[in-house]
């Protein structure tokens, strides 16, 4: 459990208002699904996600009274994200980054048929197709795919413009395609 | 095959292109075989993440733990200024019977 900062804090936020805390559970805690589904999917860990939500909660409490935005969650997710790096940097692990813009090697025709092997992809094969992307593959597809979220929050979340947004979602779906349709079994064609 | 669609199809199928973008893909589509497939092999995707149930929710421990932490974060002043008026109104009337 992450309590790392909280007396700190403690000290800082004494003279807060009272119902900030109330405004920040009504705002905030119903994307907390969203918060850890993000979290899960770049930590891939169970313990690991709920610390860096844990974490990225108190940082988004922190500057809660400086949010003046409409929708809260891509805000939320935001800082999940930056916590999430700043949570690989402590412990000096680099994530496996691709160069942006470059175009996959993948085979650009893949048979028509394939579409029912990846149609009938089961949960487990799509987890391990998922979790074998690359991280800023990998939270792009959540965003889009999960959280339904549209290209230009996902640009802001990132921090990167739309375009590397389309470039990373068109290089891990063609990269997930492959997946699946080489790790399926040929008799459910 | 390639063509300069196929770089479009992404933003189609996740609807990110306005009527005046989409309309030539369309057009597009009822000609080549090969982005046909693309736009197909897409939606397969997209229908497999989502029918799967791939989505993790928070548990209760978490939410638990984050208000723990957010309250250790925020002390109520109210209860805090509560408690120490009955300490205060406990503490005199314990002095008031001692010198009574």
């Amino acid at each position: 459990v992450v309590y790392q900062g909280v007396g700190v804090v403690h000290e800082r936020e004494r003279l807060r208002e009272p119902n900030e805390l109330k405004g920040f559970n009504e705002a905030v805690l119903p994307h907390l699904d969203a918060a850890y589904n993000l979290a899960r999917w770049l930590t891939r860990n169970d313990q690991d996600a709920e610390d860096v939500v844990q974490e990225a909660s108190l940082r988004a409490f922190k500057y809660w009274k400086g949010f003046s935005g409409r929708d809260c969650r891509p805000w939320l997710l935001a800082i999940v994200r930056n916590t999430f790096y700043s949570w690989l940097r402590e412990r000096s692990v680099q994530p496996e980054l691709t160069e942006d813009g470059q175009v996959d090697d993948v085979d650009d025709d893949i048979p028509n048929p394939e579409t029912v092997l990846i149609q009938n992809a089961d949960r487990e094969l799509l987890m391990a197709a998922l979790e074998d992307l690359p991280v800023e593959f990998r939270e792009a597809i959540v965003l889009r795919e999960m959280e339904g979220l549209p290209y230009k929050e996902i640009a802001d979340i990132a921090g990167v413009p739309i375009g590397t947004v389309m470039s990373r979602l068109a290089r891990a779906r063609k990269r997930l395609q492959t997946f699946l349709t080489n790790a399926a079994p040929r008799n459910r064609l | 095959m390639t063509c300069e669609t196929k770089n479009l199809l992404n933003a189609y199928v996740d609807g990110e292109l306005d009527s005046a973008g989409s309309l030539p893909v369309e057009a597009h589509l009822q000609a080549c075989v090969s982005c046909q497939s693309d736009v197909e092999r897409l939606r397969a995707l997209s229908s497999a993440i989502k029918n799967n149930a791939l989505r993790f929710k928070a548990l209760p421990r978490l939410k638990r733990n984050l208000n723990s932490a957010i309250r250790v974060a925020n002390p109520d002043r109210k209860s805090s200024f509560l408690r120490w008026s009955w300490a205060s109104a406990v503490a005199s009337t314990i002095v008031v019977i001692l010198l009574g």
